[in-house]
């Protein structure tokens, strides 16, 4: 059993850092939408705040819970980094496809763009969830989940 | 009794237990399967040979009971009850064992020849269950075959079975004893039956007796004529069939629950990875939210990473089309095949990368098991919106189709609750209606485009449940039944389902281009490069006063020409007006000889004009030798100027209004219909630019357009369908007449509105 | 014994008894067909107050609105 409380103590800790940040760039993100200031690699968008902030406050809710003592709890983290991992991979799709536009296409609507503009919170936070997915890849092996089909 | 060689076989089972999936790999059918109880809801007849004997399946929708509350129910009743398939194969999901058999024991005391398939083997054993299934087949008396539906196995051990089965006599052996006051009045009731000959033809004795104290509605109805009618009535007044239908019911469990430890060994219970994944997504203070940004990711996905996907496949048509335009003879043709063609159809093609997302995303939704949840989520705001908790899934599932959403209502129990959901549906946003946002906001709103048609989706949203509260407060009124529906465990969806599921949808989309839209580009295209005069090309003729022409010739007379962009020429004669150009001053009343005019310049003048113009002619009208650019003249525009007194205080053109009228059909056909008219003598490779182009086509009627689009009439495929699940006339045209007029008023409003504020 | 109350207002997490259905006859049977008779064994999973419940009944999981919540009798097995 000590084993396990270890590896929850982690995933507290690892609950409490994500939440706080996602919230903390969700409040950047809430600034920089108003456009009054310009905060590099936070563009402004105002239902990318929302994300930002249900994304942080499932890992918190699983910080609240573990450090409550009820084991359970963890489902926060693991839904959480699985919200995480989901933007992290529709931004860089989304990317990606701006770049085809920019570079292939040459649309006139992509004559300024640079991969930096694409760069949003959603992304680079998602690092972090990587972190978190290769840390405790077991446990994501989605036991009980069946696939279906083949 | 010969061998038959022709068989029915039926497949009934609880909701969500693999039916449809049994069926099509039965059948090699393509059914829509999905991870929540209520997929299928009409019966599905497929045929299949195995071993010479030609077998007729029909896939039933899910039912917990041989007694049915929802008209999907009903479906699956009537056929199995009064229709008598040869064999019922009853899909048992073998994870979920004690109440699938309850239905079983309806099976066996119906008497019909039943086959197990127990299916979902391979989840219940993962997680540690042992199925013993000869002992199950041996106490139950019925043959039981393990199979794992989704990917064929036991299917031939199954059929094996079903064929074996079928050569056998009905048998009522296997009865379940509901102890002796009960068993003293069946006996009672029996011996009055049998007198009605008529029936005992039809169904065993003893399970009319059965249904009857279970005050079942369908037999009462059956015993409506009998001449025993009144010694039954009288019979069951004596009884308290309420505590007999109680104790039956208790019977049968105990009953299932003196099978079940001897057949099934359970494996570790605890709490799953489907109810963990459940406390966070469900959760009270997160669910909504987390709803929310998963259907904003979506949305992200259907459009942004579309974007250039789709501007690859308009650059191609735009290419095709101009070459069409300019390489094809006749001219006639060449227009035909490249504005008709490649315009219309090839323009609604444009969208195929979205409309393929948008179908994957709604894939993954529903075979996920999310789709079940959301309803959850979603239930108290539904219920203080006056939508019944199971509206949620047929309104999500209208992002997709309304048609399959519609009939999806059909597992609503209550008429009141499924009229509403039914009548709202059609402003939910569908797939179809994704090209018309796409080509508008991609237009006029550049950038914001996204959060214009995410906006345009909430306010079909807005109006679907706003429309509700409507209805409850005024012609439907009343609470919400209360209901109750089961959860699907969550399933990870494999990567090739999703993307047969998203297949099976957006080949829809690719065959709805290469058929109706096809024809309506074609019919679209003829109306608007003939008049009453024939093809509109080279034309010498008289314009009278008021009139407008758009064209590349000669014009005599008294009007006002404008230069088109990229065009010029030359005037020769009276100015009527004073003007000033950039070459310089032109008095009024004075006459010039070839006064050049650039783009975009404008004279009213009284004589010739040589060149590229807009010519609107004066009290005198006019005469003009050239080719004309213009659909102006068309049939397609009188369509569209029929229109013009009602639309126009939405800022509608013709153009529009023509589109519209077509796009009744589909509403793809507005977007094939644009393509159409506003490339039809116009030089842009691409549509969208000759739209911009168009003076009165601001970014606020694009609005308005889309507005209009999203609420103004069920399409044409729809409205049979409104019309089949209301089974009213009334309702149908209610349905069509609400959306014109609330579509109008909103457009209207926006329209005034925005057009004060300036915009 | 333990008091008898509406699912409604039972707490989470607990095993509990169904002791009987407070509907019509319909919604009596509906509500048995589906696993809801007497003596089965149900735990909430998940209450939003006042709103809809998740409830475990053997393997599988319903969603219940609050009005039909309030029809099921339960007590703390
Ligand atoms: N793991 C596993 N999944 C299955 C099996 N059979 C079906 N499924 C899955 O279970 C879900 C329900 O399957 P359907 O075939 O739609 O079920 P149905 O009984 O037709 O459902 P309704 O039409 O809603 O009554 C789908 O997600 C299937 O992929 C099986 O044997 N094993
Ligand atoms: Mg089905």
């Amino acid at each position: 059993m000590a084993e396990i409380d270890v590896e929850n103590e982690e995933k507290m800790t690892f609950g409490l850092a994500a939440g706080a940040l996602y919230v903390f760039f969700g409040i950047l993100q809430a600034l920089a939408s108003t456009g009054l200031v310009d905060i590099p690699l936070v563009p402004g968008n105002a239902i990318g705040v929302l994300v930002l902030v249900v994304i942080g406050a499932v890992f918190l809710f699983g910080y609240r819970e573990l450090k409550e003592g009820i084991p359970e709890g963890i489902a926060y983290i693991h839904v959480g980094i699985g919200l995480s991992l989901v933007f992290g991979i529709i931004y860089l799709l989304v990317m990606g496809a701006d770049a085809i536009s920019a570079y292939l296409i040459r649309s006139e609507d992509f004559e300024d763009w640079s991969i930096i503009d694409d760069v949003r919170p959603e992304l680079y936070l998602a690092l972090l969830s990587l972190i978190g997915l290769v840390k405790w890849r077991d446990e994501f092996s989605l036991k009980g989940i069946t696939i279906s089909g083949v | 009794m010969g061998a038959k060689n022709h068989i029915t076989v039926a497949l009934a089972g609880n909701p969500n237990a693999g039916k449809t999936s049994l069926f099509n790999a039965i059948t090699g059918s393509r059914q829509h399967v999905g991870n929540w109880p209520g997929v299928t809801v009409e019966k599905k007849v497929g045929k299949y040979t195995h071993k010479g004997i030609e077998i007729e399946v029909v896939d039933l929708p899910g039912t917990y009971s041989l007694t049915a509350y929802s008209i999907d129910e009903i479906v699956a009743r009537d056929y199995i009850v009064e229709e008598r398939p040869d064999v019922v194969v009853h899909i048992v999901d073998a994870s979920n064992l004690e109440r699938n058999l309850y239905l079983t024991t309806q099976l066996m005391e119906l008497g019909t020849r039943v086959v197990i398939a127990l299916n979902m083997v391979d989840i219940a054993e993962k997680r540690g269950d042992v199925i013993d299934i000869e002992k199950m087949a041996g106490f139950l008396e019925i043959p039981v075959v393990r199979t794992i539906a989704n990917i064929g196995y036991g299917v031939t051990t199954l059929m094996d079975e079903v064929v074996k089965e079928a050569q056998k006599p009905e048998h009522h052996e296997h009865e379940i004893g509901y102890g002796k006051e009960i068993e003293k009045a069946l006996v009672k009731l029996e011996s009055i039956i049998k007198r009605d000959t008529h029936l005992v033809g039809i169904y065993p004795l003893r399970w009319i007796a059965v249904k009857l104290i279970e005050d079942d509605e369908n037999i009462k109805e059956r015993i409506e004529f009998s001449p025993v009618r009144e010694e039954i009535e009288e019979f069951l007044a004596e009884i308290d069939t309420i505590d007999f239908e109680a104790r039956m019911a208790d019977k049968r469990y105990e009953a299932i629950n003196a099978v079940l430890p001897q057949v099934l060994k359970k494996g570790e219970v605890g709490m799953t990875t489907s109810d963990m994944i459940d406390r966070v997504l469900t959760n009270k203070y997160l669910g909504i939210p987390i709803f929310l940004i998963l259907m904003w990711g979506a949305f992200e996905l259907t459009f942004t990473f579309a974007t250039p996907f789709m501007d690859i496949i308009d650059l191609v048509f735009g290419h095709l089309s101009g070459w069409a335009n300019e390489n094809i003879e006749p001219a006639w043709l060449g227009s035909l095949i490249g504005d008709g063609i490649f315009g219309g159809v090839g323009f609604v093609l444009i969208f195929l990368p979205n409309i393929f997302i948008l179908f994957l995303m709604l894939s993954f939704l529903e075979d996920s098991g999310y789709m079940a949840r959301a309803a959850f989520i979603m239930d108290k705001l539904m219920y203080n919106l006056g939508l019944h908790g199971k509206s949620f899934i047929p309104l999500l599932m209208g992002f997709g189709c309304n048609i399959p959403a519609i009939m999806a209502t059909r597992t609503i129990e209550d008429e009141k609750d499924r009229l509403i959901t039914i009548l709202v549906n059609p402003f939910i946003s569908c797939g179809a209606r994704l090209p018309v946002y796409l080509l508008l906001a991609g237009a006029f709103f550049g950038g914001q485009a996204a959060t214009v048609i995410f906006f345009i989706y909430i306010f079909g949203i807005v109006v679907a449940v706003g429309s509700a509260k409507l209805f409850r407060s005024t012609i439907l009124p009343g609470k919400p039944a209360p209901f109750i529906m089961e959860l699907p465990p969550y399933r990870l969806p494999t990567l090739r389902t999703t993307v047969i599921h998203m297949w099976e949808r957006g080949s829809m989309y690719l065959r709805k281009a290469g058929t109706i839209i096809f024809v309506f580009a074609i019919v679209i295209w003829s109306l608007s490069a003939f008049n009453g005069d024939g093809y509109i090309e080279e034309t010498e003729k008289d314009i009278d006063e008021g009139e407008l022409l758009v064209g590349d010739g000669a014009f005599e007379g008294k009007g006002r020409f404008t230069v088109l962009e990229d065009g010029e020429g030359t005037f020769t004669g009276t100015v009527l007006e004073t003007v000033e150009l950039k070459s310089g001053t032109y008095e009024k009343d004075r006459y010039y000889e070839g006064i050049e005019l650039m783009e975009e310049e404008e004279l009213h003048g009284d004589g010739t004009f040589e060149g590229e113009c807009e010519f609107l002619s004066d009290e005198d009208g006019g005469r003009y030798i050239g080719e004309d650019f213009t659909v102006e003249e068309s049939f397609a525009a009188d369509i569209g100027h029929g229109f013009g007194p009602i639309t126009s205080p939405l800022g509608f053109t013709w153009k529009m209004n023509t589109a519209l009228v077509f796009g009744f059909v589909a509403k793809e056909v507005v977007v094939g219909s644009l393509g159409v008219l506003y490339g039809v003598g116009e030089d842009e490779d691409r549509v969208s630019d000759s739209m911009e182009d168009d003076k009165d086509f601001s970014p606020l009627v694009a609005f308005c357009l889309m507005l209009f689009t999203l609420l103004y009439l069920p399409c044409l495929a729809t409205v049979p369908v409104i019309y089949k699940e209301t089974g009213s006339v009334k309702w149908t045209g209610f349905s069509v007449g609400y959306g014109l007029v609330l579509a109008w008023l909103l457009a209207f409003v926006v329209y005034q509105v925005g057009s004060l504020m300036g915009y | 014994m333990a008091p008898v109350m509406p699912l409604q207002m039972a707490p989470e997490g607990k095993e509990l008894r169904v002791t009987s259905i407070n509907a019509g006859r319909g919604l009596t049977r509906r509500l048995i067909e589906m696993g809801f008779n007497e003596r089965a064994l149900v735990k909430v999973l998940n209450s939003h107050g006042r709103g809809a419940l998740i409830v475990q009944l053997n393997d599988a999981r319903f969603a219940i609105s609050r009005g039909m919540a309030m029809k099921i009798m339960v007590d703390v097995a």
